[in-house]
Parts: C-alpha cells; sequence; structure tokens
C-alpha cells in the first residue's frame, strides 16, 4: 500500500500520521485540508502523499506559523516531553490546576489534532511531527544532550560539585547530573552560594532564551568558580556551544521557572477591553472618512492632471508636493502621503515615464465614472490585495528622513495577511463597541504571533498601521467596525459598497445658483452635469457640498471650448433648482457678445496698400495660392509664406512690393555682397585697433574694423609697426640662452604694442625695423622655452595663436586637479584662452590664471599626435 | 432629532464653512442655533454661507456658550455625518478661551492666571509674551503692569490663547445722563437687547446693519453708564450728527457736549473727538491723543470700529481698565486687524443680521439696480487710449453717464424721492450739479455749508444733492430714499454697503428704498462694481441689471406719454424700466416733505 518511502520508519512499518489519516473520516480530513491548505497544492492522490506531504518540514513550518499563541505553546511544551506521553504529564508540565484551563487545554489540543501535528488516543498524546523549533519553550537541550561532549572526568567533577557523584557510566553520571539540576529548589539554593552575578545570569536565561554570549565560554568553564558563568558551567547548568555562546540546560531552565514550563502560559484568547459605542454613529463617522476619502483622492488627481509634481531623483514625491496636497485636502501630511499611498495601489496614479511626474493613468477615468460607494469599493479591493504598507510613506526611516510616497519599495509579503488579520480581529468584536489598539493588539498577537514578529516597526506599531489603514478607507469609526467594515472582513467587497451606498447621499442633476454668482450642489452631482458645471465655473470647495463661483473667466473658457451663450444658458435653466439669478444671465451674455470680437490671425506677413483694386487683383493672381494669400480686409491681406519668399514672388509676377519696416518705413535692401567669415585665429590678432592703426595708418577708415577682420593677416605680412619690435624681440632672444623675465606691457597708446616679451628698451627707443613678412613665417622655428610666469603664459599663449602652434599646457581646474593636456590656441583674452584640444577636439574656455605652464609642442610632436 | 441623511438644514465642509439652506423648514432654527458661534459669511438668497473662526468660537466662549453646545448643534441640524476632526478642533479651541484669566488680585494688583499649568507655561515662554509678564507671584500666577493690559491681551491672542478679562473697570467721573422721556421714540427690541448684552459684558463690539439706529445703542450704554465719555468719531459730520442726537434725545445740554476736532477744542463731560484729530502727529507725538487719555472717561465709545485707525489701537490698549463700545456695521476690516478688535476693544456682545432687522421694518426695504451705460466711440476710445492709472477714472466719469443720472434723477423727483447722487470725482459732480441744478457738496464745502444744505435736504427744499465720498459715513439723511452712485473708490465693498446704508433708514411711509449705480459698460468700471456689489449681494441684497438704453427710452415714452396724462404715463415708465417699486408705484411729486420725523432709527 505505502509507496512512499518517508511515511515509513526505518524498521519499515508505517508512520502513525498515515494510520491517524486512514482513520479520519470525510470531514476530519476536509477540516485538516481547510486548516492547511497548502497540503493540496498541487491536490495529492493518495494518503501516503498527502502523509508525506504533512510531514515536510516546510509545510509544517507553515502550520506552526499559522497556529495561536496556545497551541502554540502546548505544541513546544510536547516537544519537551517523550513521544508519546499522556495528558497527565502535559497538564503537570503545564502546572494546570483547573478544570477551566484544563477544558482550555482539550480545545487545544483539539486544534493540534485537527492539523494532524498531534495524535490523541484517550489520555495518549503523540507528536507526529516534531517542528523544527531550536528550543521549544524557550528552554535548552536537556543535560544529556548539552553536556553529552564533555569528557567524563569533567561530567564527574560536575556531578561532585552538584553533590550527586559520578555514576558508572558517562550515561549514568549525565542521568545523576540531569536529576540533580531538575530537583525543586536545589538549584535556587545551590545558586545562593554562588558567586556575585551567576543568579542574574541564570535567570535571565531561563526567562528570555536559553543562549548567550559569553567570550571564551570554555576558557571559563576550565578555570575555577570565581566568575559567574565558569561558575555556572562548572556545575553543568549551562552547557558550552561553542567558544564563545553558552546555553542554559533544559532541567534548569524549567527548575528556575519553578517547574512550569511557560511562565505566560495563554492557552486561551485575551479578552477585549470593549467600550461601548453608538453603532449608528460609528456608521455616519466611518461614512464621513469613506465619502471624504473618494473626495480627496479626486481632488489630488484633478490638480496633478492640470500640474503634474516631478518625482524626486531618488525616487517617490518630495516633501513640497506633499505638503502643498495636504493644504488643498486639509489633512496631515503623513496622512496625505497615504492617501496618495493608496492610489497608487489602486492603479489610478503612477509616474509617467515621458515626463518623470505623477500623473493620473487611464483607469482614473472609469474609476471617475463609477458612483461614490463603488469608487470606495475599488479602493478597498486594491488595498486588500496590496503587499505593502501604506503608512510606510510618510513614517520616518533609519535616518530620520520621512519617507515620500510613490516611492518604488520592496514588497512586504506578510502586509496583507497582518491587514486581514486586524480585519478579522476587529470583526470579533461585537458590534457597538470599541477596543483600545492594545487590547486589540494584544488578541491579534495571540491570534497569530508569527505574523508580528518581524517587520518594519514594531508589532504593536505595525496593529496600529492597519489600523489606521482601516479608519483611512471609513472601515472602522469611533474605533469600531462600520457595518461595510465587518462586510469587508468577511470579504463580502459587494455586500459592504451597499451597505455604504445607503449612507451616500443621492447624486444630483439639480445645484442652486445664487446672485452673488455662487452655484451650490447639496450633494454631489451626476457626473456629466458636474464636467459641464466645471467647464463654465471654477470649483471653490468640495466637501459633503460642492461649490462653484462663476467668473467672467470661467464663462469665457467655456466658450472656448464651444460653447454659446444660449447652450450655457440652457444648461443653467435645467439644472438651476430655484432659477438662475439675474447677474449671472447678464454675466453669460456679456461674455457671449464680447467673446471672439478680436480675431488672432496666424500669418507669416501681411501685404498692405491703399490700392484696393491693385491688391485685389494680386490676391486673385497665381502667385497668391502658393504664398496663402487672403484678404484680411480690402487693404490687407496676409500671406502664409515670409517676407523674402513672398517678395520674391510678387517681383517675379511683376509687381513692385518693398519691404515695410516696423515704423512704416520702407526698407531698403541691397544685393547682399558676399564675403568669407573672418577665421578667429585671424581675427584675434587683427581685432585689436592698434593693428588695424598700424595697417591703414593714420587716415581712420570706417570700414577699418570690417575689412581689418579680413584683411588682417595680409595687412600683418605687409610689414607694419608691430612686427618690427617683434622681430628685434625674437632676434634677442635667440641671443639670448635663457627667455628673460617679460616686460611689463607698454603703456604709451600710441606705441604699436604686440604683447609679446619685449624688453623695454626695444620698444621704446629703437626704430621700427624693416623687414617683418618672415616674422610671422613657420620658418622662424618654435620656441622650446617653458613658460611660468602669468605674463609669460599669456605671451605665450597670443604667439602659440598668431602662428597656429599647438601647445602643451598644465591646468589646474577649480577643484585643484592638474592636468596636462595638447591644444591648438583659438583665442587669447585678458582672463581665459579658448583652445581646442587635439585629443577630441573639443574646446574649452581656461583661466589664464590656472595655466601653471606652457610651451609649444614641436613639429615632431605635433606630427606624432 | 433628524437621522435620516437628507433631513437637517446644515452642511459642514471640511474647509470649516457651514452652508444652511433657508429654505428648510428647520432653517431658522439653526440658524438661531449656529449664530452665535459661527461667523456669517455670505447670505444670498438661498444658501447662507457660516465660517467657524478661533475668532467667532472665542466669541461665543465669551459669551457663555461651550463646545458642547456647538458640537450639539452641528450634530443636531447636519446634513451628512459632520468630519470627527472638525469637532474635535472646535472643542479643542473653545477650551483654550478662558485658560488664562486677566484678574485683579487684590495684594498684587493685575495678575494673570492660568487654570491650565502647561498653558502658562507655554505663553510664559513665548517670545512676544515674555516683555508684557511681570514678576511670577505664584505657580500659576504672573503679576501683570497695569499698563500692560491691553497689549498683553493682544498678544495672547496671538499665541492662540485669548485671555478672559474679568479685570474689570474704573467707572471714571460720574456724570448722569439719560435718555429723554418726553423725545417721542422708545428703544426697539434689539437696541434693548444689545445694550444689555454690553452692559453685561462691560466692553465689547455690537455689530448692526447701518440704518439699524446704531447712534441710539450708543446712547442708552452712556445712559446706564451715567459716566464721563468720549466718543470717537470718523470725522466732524458724524461728530455734529451725533451732537444733535445727544441734545436731542438725552438730557445733556449744550454746556455738557463738547466737540474735539481741527476746529475747536474742547473737553466736557461728554466728549466728541474725530479719528483724524487724535491721530494728528506732531513731533513723534500724538498730543491730541495724549491729552484725551490722560482724562477720567467712564466709557469710550467708537464708531465705525471697522475703521478704527492703528494708532487709536494704540490708545486702546493703554485705557483698558474703562469701559469701552465699538459699534459697526461690520466687522470685516479691509486691513485684517480684526483680532485686535476682540482683543483691545472686546469681543463681539451682539450681533443682528441685516435681513432680519429689515424683515422686521426697522430698516427700509432697499432694491439695487446696476445701470449699464454703454459708451460713445469717443469715449470708448479715450478709455482706450488712457493710461492703466487713470482708466478707471476715465471710464467712470464718462459723460455718456450724465444723461441717464439725469432721467433717473427727473424720475425720482417726479415720484417724490429725496435723491442722493453720490460720487468720487469732483469734476464729474460739478457736471451733474450743473446739469441737475442741484447744490453740490464735498470735502472742500464749509461745515456750516454743509449743514446747510443738509436742513434743506431734510426739509425738501432741494429734492436732489448731489455729494462726494463725504456722505459715506455718519451722515443722516433720513427720509434720502434714492441713491445714485456714479463712481466709487475703485473696489471698496464696504463704501458699497455705507452708501447703500444711507437710504435705509426706514421711511415715514414705509416706501421702498433705490440703489442705483451707474457703470460703464466694457470697461474696468463694471469690473470694480461687480466686486463692490459682492459684499452686498453675501448679505442677500440682489442686483438688477437695467440698460441704460431701456430707461432713457422709456423715459422718453413717458415724456410723450405725460402729455396725456401725468398718471398713466409715470405707471408705465415704472412698468418700463423696472424703477416701481413693487405694486405702490407712488404717482405725482409730493408737494413738500414734512420736517424730520422723529425716527428712533438714528
Amino acid at each position: 500500500m505505502a509507496r512512499t518511502m518517508s511515511v515509513r520508519s526505518r524498521g519499515g512499518e508505517e508512520h502513525p500520521l498515515l494510520e491517524v489519516l486512514r482513520r479520519l473520516d470525510e470531514s476530519g480530513l476536509a477540516a485538516l485540508l481547510e486548516a492547511r491548505p497548502d497540503l493540496l497544492e498541487p491536490p495529492p492522490h493518495t494518503l501516503p502523499e498527502l502523509a508525506a506531504r504533512a510531514l515536510a518540514p516546510a509545510s509544517v513550518e507553515i502550520c506552526r506559523h499559522a497556529l495561536d499563541h496556545g497551541a502554540r505553546q502546548v505544541l513546544e511544551a510536547l516537544c519537551l516531553l517523550p513521544s508519546p506521553t499522556t495528558l497527565g504529564a502535559l497538564i503537570d508540565l503545564l502546572r494546570i490546576d483547573d478544570l477551566e484551563a484544563a477544558a482550555d487545554l482539550a480545545d487545544v489540543t483539539g486544534r493540534l489534532c485537527e492539523r494532524a501535528l498531534v495524535a490523541r488516543h484517550g489520555d495518549r498524546l503523540q507528536l507526529l511531527v516534531r517542528p523544527e523549533v531550536p528550543h521549544p519553550a524557550g528552554l535548552g537541550p536537556p543535560v544529556r544532550v548539552a553536556l553529552a561532549s564533555q569528557p567524563a572526568a569533567v561530567l564527574e567533577a560536575c556531578a561532585d560539585r552538584l553533590g550527586v557523584g559520578g555514576g558508572a557510566t558517562k550515561a549514568a553520571t549525565l542521568a545523576n547530573i540531569g536529576k540533580a539540576l531538575a530537583t525543586p529548589g536545589l538549584l535556587i539554593d545551590l545558586l545562593t552560594e554562588a558567586p556575585e552575578g551567576a543568579a542574574e545570569v541564570a535567570a535571565s536565561l531561563a526567562f528570555g532564551g536559553p543562549e548567550g554570549r559569553a567570550a571564551g565560554a570554555l576558557y571559563a568553564a576550565a578555570r575555577s568558580d570565581h566568575t559567574p558563568i565558569g561558575w555556572l558551567l562548572s556545575r553543568g547548568v549551562l552547557a558550552p556551544i561553542s567558544w564563545d555562546s553558552v546555553v542554559l540546560v533544559g532541567e534548569a531552565g524549567l527548575a528556575l521557572r519553578g517547574g512550569r514550563a511557560f511562565p505566560d502560559l495563554a492557552l486561551r484568547a485575551p479578552e477585549f477591553s470593549l467600550q461601548p459605542v453608538d453603532a449608528a454613529a460609528a456608521d455616519r463617522a466611518a461614512a464621513e472618512r469613506a465619502l471624504r476619502l473618494v473626495a480627496d483622492i479626486t481632488t489630488i488627481l484633478d490638480r496633478w492632471a492640470a500640474d503634474a509634481p516631478k518625482q524626486l531623483k531618488a525616487g517617490g514625491l518630495g516633501v513640497q508636493v506633499v505638503r502643498r496636497a495636504a493644504k488643498v485636502i486639509d489633512r496631515a501630511e503623513v496622512e496625505t502621503a497615504r492617501v496618495v499611498e493608496l492610489a497608487v495601489a489602486a492603479g489610478l496614479v503612477s509616474i509617467d515615464a515621458k515626463s518623470d511626474s505623477a500623473l493620473p493613468l487611464p483607469a482614473y477615468d472609469q474609476w471617475s465614472d463609477l458612483d461614490v460607494a463603488g469608487r470606495w469599493a475599488h479602493l478597498v479591493g486594491a488595498w486588500l490585495r496590496w503587499d505593502l504598507h501604506l503608512c510606510l510613506a510618510g513614517a520616518v526611516d533609519t535616518k530620520r528622513k520621512p519617507i515620500p510616497p510613490m516611492l518604488v519599495r520592496a514588497h512586504e509579503s506578510r502586509a496583507v495577511a497582518r491587514r486581514r488579520r486586524v480585519l478579522e480581529t476587529l470583526a470579533e468584536i461585537p458590534p457597538g463597541h470599541s477596543v483600545t489598539v492594545e487590547s486589540l493588539f494584544g488578541r491579534a498577537t495571540w491570534d497569530r504571533p508569527g505574523l508580528w514578529a518581524s517587520g518594519l516597526t514594531s508589532g504593536e506599531g505595525l496593529v496600529t498601521w492597519s489600523l489606521l489603514e482601516c479608519e483611512l478607507l471609513g472601515l472602522t469609526g469611533l474605533g469600531g467596525l462600520s457595518t461595510w467594515g465587518r462586510l469587508v472582513a468577511t470579504g463580502d467587497i459587494e455586500g459592504a459598497r451597499a451597505a455604504l451606498d445607503r449612507l451616500v447621499p443621492a447624486a444630483t442633476s439639480q445645484f442652486v445658483v445664487q446672485a452673488d454668482l455662487t452655484a451650490l450642489a447639496p450633494a454631489e452631482l451626476v457626473r456629466p452635469v458636474q464636467a459641464e458645471l466645471e467647464s463654465m465655473a471654477d470649483l471653490e470647495s468640495r466637501g459633503a457640498a460642492v461649490l462653484f463661483r462663476f467668473t467672467e473667466a470661467s464663462v469665457r473658457r467655456c466658450f472656448e471650448a464651444g460653447r454659446t451663450g444660449a447652450d450655457i444658458l440652457a444648461f443653467l435653466d435645467a439644472h438651476a433648482a430655484k432659477g438662475v439669478p439675474q447677474a449671472l444671465r447678464y454675466l453669460v451674455n456679456d461674455v457671449a457678445r464680447r467673446f471672439g470680437q478680436v480675431r488672432v490671425v496666424a500669418t507669416r506677413c501681411c501685404l498692405r496698400s491703399d490700392d484696393q483694386a491693385l491688391l485685389a487683383e494680386v490676391v486673385a493672381s497665381r502667385a497668391a495660392a502658393r504664398l496663402g494669400l487672403r484678404l484680411l480686409a480690402p487693404t490687407v491681406a496676409a500671406a502664409s509664406a515670409d517676407p523674402p519668399t513672398v517678395l520674391a514672388a510678387l517681383r517675379d509676377a511683376g509687381y513692385a512690393p518693398a519691404e515695410e519696416g516696423a515704423d512704416g518705413a520702407l526698407v531698403l535692401r541691397r544685393p547682399p555682397r558676399r564675403r568669407a567669415v573672418p577665421d578667429r585665429r585671424l581675427a584675434a590678432l587683427t581685432g585689436r585697433p592698434s593693428n588695424v592703426d598700424a595697417a591703414f595708418g593714420p587716415v581712420g577708415d570706417p570700414f577699418a574694423a570690417g575689412t581689418a577682420a579680413a584683411v588682417g593677416p595680409a595687412a600683418a605680412k605687409a610689414g607694419a609697426g608691430p612686427d618690427y619690435a617683434a622681430t628685434a624681440a625674437r632676434l634677442l632672444r635667440t641671443e639670448a640662452p635663457a627667455p628673460k623675465p617679460p616686460a611689463p606691457k607698454p603703456p604709451a597708446p600710441k606705441t604699436p604694442a604686440v604683447e609679446l616679451p619685449l624688453p623695454a628698451s626695444v620698444t621704446r627707443g629703437m626704430p621700427p625695423p624693416v623687414a617683418s613678412a618672415f616674422d610671422l613665417s613657420p620658418a622662424g622655428g618654435r620656441p622650446e622655452r617653458i613658460a611660468r610666469d602669468p605674463a609669460a603664459v599669456a605671451d605665450l599663449l597670443q604667439r602659440a595663436l598668431v602662428e597656429g602652434w599647438p601647445v602643451r599646457m598644465a591646468y589646474t581646474n577649480k577643484k585643484g586637479n592638474s592636468t596636462q593636456l595638447n591644444a591648438a590656441v583659438l583665442d587669447v583674452g585678458r582672463r581665459e584662452v579658448i583652445v581646442e584640444l587635439l585629443s577630441g577636439w573639443e574646446s574649452r574656455v581656461l583661466a589664464l590664471s590656472r595655466v601653471s605652464w606652457v610651451r609649444v609642442l614641436t613639429e615632431a610632436e605635433e606630427d606624432s599626435l | 432629532m433628524p437621522s435620516e441623511p437628507t433631513a437637517g438644514p446644515l452642511i459642514i465642509q471640511s474647509d470649516r464653512t457651514l452652508l444652511l439652506d433657508v429654505d428648510h423648514p428647520d432653517g431658522a432654527a439653526c440658524r438661531a442655533d449656529i449664530a452665535p458661534f459661527a461667523e456669517l459669511e455670505r447670505s444670498p438668497e438661498h444658501i447662507h454661507t457660516y465660517r467657524l473662526t478661533p475668532l467667532g468660537l472665542w466669541n461665543a466662549s465669551a459669551a457663555g456658550h461651550d463646545a458642547e453646545q456647538v458640537v450639539d448643534a452641528l450634530l443636531r441640524w447636519s446634513r451628512y455625518p459632520v468630519p470627527q476632526a472638525l469637532l474635535i478642533d472646535v472643542a479643542d479651541l473653545m477650551s483654550r478661551y478662558g485658560r488664562l484669566v486677566l484678574d485683579v488680585d487684590p495684594v498684587h494688583g493685575l495678575v494673570l492666571r492660568g487654570t491650565d499649568r502647561a498653558v502658562l507655561e507655554e505663553v510664559a515662554r513665548a517670545k512676544a509674551v515674555v516683555p508684557l509678564l511681570g514678576p511670577r507671584i505664584g505657580p500659576d500666577t504672573f503679576g501683570v503692569a497695569r499698563g500692560e493690559r491691553g497689549r498683553l491681551k493682544q498678544a495672547l491672542l496671538k499665541v492662540g490663547w485669548p485671555a478672559d478679562d474679568r479685570a474689570g473697570y474704573v467707572d471714571g467721573t460720574a456724570h448722569p445722563i439719560a435718555l429723554r422721556a418726553d423725545a417721542g421714540f422708545q428703544l426697539r427690541p434689539y437696541q434693548v437687547e444689545a445694550v444689555d448684552a454690553f452692559v453685561a459684558a462691560g466692553s465689547g463690539v455690537i455689530v448692526l446693519p447701518c440704518g439699524a439706529g446704531k447712534t441710539l445703542v450708543g446712547l442708552a450704554a452712556m445712559a446706564r453708564a451715567g459716566a464721563r465719555t468720549l466718543i470717537l468719531v470718523t470725522n466732524i459730520v458724524a461728530a455734529r450728527q451725533w451732537q444733535a442726537e445727544l441734545l436731542a434725545r438725552t438730557t445733556l445740554t449744550e454746556a455738557e457736549v463738547g466737540e474735539y476736532s481741527g476746529e475747536r477744542k474742547e473737553i466736557r463731560p461728554v466728549t466728541l473727538a474725530t479719528y483724524q484729530i487724535i491721530t494728528t502727529r506732531r513731533g513723534g507725538l500724538y498730543p491730541h491723543l495724549e491729552l484725551l487719555s490722560a482724562e477720567d472717561w467712564g466709557l469710550v465709545v467708537y464708531d465705525e470700529v471697522h475703521l478704527l485707525p492703528a494708532p487709536v489701537f494704540r490708545m486702546a490698549a493703554d485705557i483698558q481698565s474703562r469701559r469701552r463700545l465699538g459699534l459697526t456695521a461690520t466687522l470685516v476690516r479691509e486691513d485684517g486687524r480684526a483680532g485686535d478688535v476682540f482683543s483691545l476693544i472686546g469681543p463681539k456682545r451682539y450681533d443682528a443680521p441685516w435681513r432680519d432687522i429689515e424683515a422686521q421694518g426697522w430698516i427700509a426695504p432697499a432694491r439695487c439696480v446696476e445701470v449699464r451705460v454703454t459708451l460713445a466711440d469717443e469715449e470708448r476710445m479715450a478709455y482706450a487710449l488712457a493710461e492703466p492709472e487713470e482708466r478707471y477714472r476715465v471710464g467712470a466719469t464718462a459723460r455718456s453717464k450724465l444723461a441717464v443720472v439725469e432721467v433717473l434723477c427727473q424720475e425720482a423727483v417726479r415720484r417724490g424721492e429725496p435723491t442722493l447722487v453720490i460720487g468720487q470725482y469732483l469734476d464729474q459732480l460739478d457736471q451733474l450739479a450743473e446739469r441737475l441744478g442741484a447744490p453740490v457738496l464735498n470735502g472742500k464745502t464749509p461745515t456750516h455749508e454743509r449743514e446747510k444744505q443738509y436742513e434743506a435736504f431734510r426739509r425738501g427744499i432741494e429734492p436732489v444733492l448731489v455729494v462726494s465720498k463725504v456722505a459715506n459715513f455718519s451722515i443722516d439723511l433720513p427720509e434720502a430714499s434714492v441713491a445714485i452712485q456714479v463712481s466709487g473708490t475703485f473696489g471698496s465693498r464696504q463704501e458699497e454697503a455705507q452708501r447703500l446704508g444711507r437710504i435705509l433708514r426706514p421711511k415715514a411711509d414705509g416706501r421702498q428704498a433705490h440703489f442705483f449705480t451707474v457703470v460703464a459698460r466694457d470697461t474696468n468700471d463694471q469690473e470694480f462694481a461687480a466686486r463692490r456689489q459682492r459684499f452686498l449681494a453675501e448679505q442677500g441684497y440682489a442686483y438688477e441689471i437695467v440698460d441704460a438704453e431701456a430707461v432713457l427710452q422709456s423715459a422718453a415714452a413717458a415724456r410723450a406719454a405725460a402729455a396725456d396724462s401725468t398718471a398713466t404715463g409715470l405707471a408705465a415708465t415704472a412698468a418700463d424700466t423696472e424703477l416701481a417699486a413693487g405694486p405702490r408705484a407712488l404717482p405725482g411729486a409730493r408737494p413738500e416733505l414734512p420736517p424730520a420725523a422723529d425716527d428712533p432709527g438714528v
């Protein structure tokens, strides 16, 4: 029969679980599957297969996780006892002494049996599978296990110290030690003689988990009794488990607890501390919250649709955005963050990838078409499935910074379960009552200790979060579950929608328009009416009632959307419950009268002529079609082509058009003469006025500046003043082995000044040399010197610019990083130099003061680049 | 208690506005319940808007209402569930008033006492409050210098913990004043209520609409105080008006009433001073203010308290031990210093809505009409080319208005309605005066001349009076029943209300008053007019709009018909131009109006 080895013990006999399963009737089996739904995935074919699955550690762990606190305690207690055991032994271990508690114990064991973790035959209890709990009941392993690895001599010494003496065998010694430690009172008596601190260590391990860290536990064991840990180790109360950890042996732990396995045994769920509330009032409060939530989401998303806020670089929405939204909906910022997060959960809003800002999704429009209760139900449905805690948005992270909403966060698989647990726990409260958070937390943790153990905040914090979410959605009111909240807890969202719908004021299509130009709808407006009204009036306040204000601008907006005055008045007549006041009629008629009185026409240029016949002819001509000509008035025509095209086309067609400037005068254009665009490097040299003077003599020529740019190099080569000086300088330099310090710039304005390092005597005293043409020729050879001081750097760069030599320079940027670069000089200014990098061809503007040195590249170097 | 969602008359918005459906069967009861703590913001024809503000709630606290009453009223009348947060806020705000008390200690004099030590500690650390507190006397008590009483209250209000001033008042030098029994008038019930409310509290503000008889409330309060009284008024004309009233209706004689103004400097048991004179500065000091502050007044009356200039606030802060009465038609201050009125003059003690008093017949029903004049082409061009800052003047003083004003005046005169033409620009007023053959009064008109003209107008000798903005405040023209406004101070809502107030005195024959605003179409005159009207529209005055062409045409038709029969022609006019005062259009001009009747509304 048995096909799976795992359900057979080594001896070949069947696992007791299979036996138990075989004995179950259909309802019992169904109850097992309901309690452990993971066994059904995929559905097992045979009982042995089911048994094998039920014994798998993973499944056992899932089952244990879903157990309530009482069942967990009993299960762990059974782990401490030999299996099978008796009910009496269990009662003894748990120290149950009254009938009520015994009945609770029977219930708990019933739950364990139902889950096929325990089998019960009359008084006999058998643990069917041992869950992998490191320390059941928080007690360490028994002496026989914990001290098994200790040498016999150590154990004997230990037994002596306990006053029981060693046994014949190691096992006997261990048994003696165990028995001694388990003897009531013995350990406590012994501890009175222990060194200071030993009792505290023992107590903290007995009640707060048996493992502890103690540096060098093994060495301490070898040493004498003087340290607390050493004392405890040498008596077998503690056992070393690694080089720095110890464990309190089970017998000692139990003895210290007074023989009671659980000091905090809680076989029954804690009672709620109930406070009565008016159920109707609670429903009204909850309804108010639910409706407000829907209205607030609408308000925020409508605003964002018009003005989408950007997301932060790190993701999520900034504090400013949240603050603004909070102001609009009059909620706290933290709460607003949750509202936004909920809208995200409901798939109503997202970050638009194109604009990187938060925009409503298309689903928002479908959602908006639902009635209020429907919109709310959609939110609730989404919330129940959303595997993130809404409250994390707006909470403070570990760096004390608020966590922004709409941040992509790691999913928390338990968020959904936590939410449902809180809802279900709330549903257990009798209607018309509320409870405190503490009371709710107590109950929720008893029900599912596993849910709250590890999370982003404390267990109580997690319960509070879930409660806040319920409150935000209007599932609770005045601290108790509302009628629809109760239905949501049972999973009946449709029923909840209907229940809320009964409290929602019916949407109306009528509003009241008053003489102060406001329109007020006492309840929500039906969608098309609301949309139409929004198109012609500004929303002033939204809440249970909606208030609009008509202004000239808002009415004009409606005209721009294509309505006419008659349309607007007809709409108002149809929906204004108490008539349309005269002032509003006037406003609409006024706007109607003025709307479109001034027309804006898009043109590229227009034609004007006093001769109406001529203009009519032009417009009718063949050229007109190409130019997009049309008459605006008898003397004005618009064209869709630009002025030069129109002028050319009309000239071609035989007309004599002229262009008119903005001042009304004719614009006369001579045909342009084509000239080259000056080269920058050349311009830099020739752009200097002194050069121009030199080139063209003292006679001022108004075109000098313009033409010099074009003819500059030639002029320079033609032999003018400054070149003598430059030549002289070069000559001098070739004489001198080392470069001389640069002279101050010649102050006299008349002196033709090329700012090269010249000795003052040269420029001032000597007559200008005659020849200069060769001076600028590349044949002159490149200087090899390295310019280091600022003036020399500028001069060398200037020369490199003139000559077109590439340079190598060292440049320190603002951050203090120094780099060397090869570059062509494009321009030298007073403070900066513009260069083009030879690697990569990009240009840079460098501060002259930051150039630490510069030299001209040799031809060989230039070629190799 | 209504439990159905559609039952209550009140809708509570989350922005703290309360929308009251006045047509609802419970509307009136609900209004009575919420009026003490909610401030009426707008009261157009169907749905009134109230707002819950800290000041409004503290006013209610000061009047002895508690948070439970407020919450209860909101819950009882609300149509929909009330936001829980709002209720909590209301309770929290209301509980703030009275936790700090200014009191007199027999040993230490003026003290600030806290019933809640945490609050006392909080305010004692507030930067604005610290310099105003004296030495700490006990765990719950601070000494306060007498002179800082007002400033401390101001500072405490700013930090959100308004103090309850129970330090009492000095009685001032006694001076018996009584209302004359033989003057042929009686206080109206609401006036009695207002005076009682004031006397019980010792100081505070009475809010009554224009024309509801604020002056008389002032006189009655003086009679109850029976002490030397300083009355601060907006201008000299108002001062003379008060003086006339004082002499006519109280036992005071001319020797007992002094005027302290630019012209005269009399200090008598009852002294009238203008805001202008006491805010006159010389060498960085306010000599008149100091002189008057030094007197031992038993009562200081602030007329038009919403116009109180800043230096007067300073004086009010210095005389906190005197009884103070503020009179106003509106607590809306365009400078937003409503909080200072609350802390320095006192909380609102009595408030009667405009419409209620009108419904009771105490002020004349009024019809407001906006007449739109289409400008001639050259005027439109002039407007289009005007400098932006000149535009309003160009639009508002367009000559096309003159013809319309003339027709309206003729019609009014024909029906025997005393008519005021009010404008802003003197040139325009002169043109009008010339065209209408009526006297013109402006700021330059000597006071005796002004009073002469008023008297002539009162007696009906002059049926039409052209006035500049001197008529905005506090002149009393009992029988003016038509006002034609041709231009104003841009968009001032307050001015509009004041001008309407000119014609709201109840008429001897109970006829309706008319308020015409002549506006140039398609100019910013029209925009400003709309802005000016907003306040009155919110108060329930619906403006009708009429085209000037219609007025002119029907007037022409009427003139033609008048040749046949005066009576039928007028009826036709009335029907065509909608000038009729309901069904009782008055045929024919009245020969001469009787001398000013003794009207208790003064």
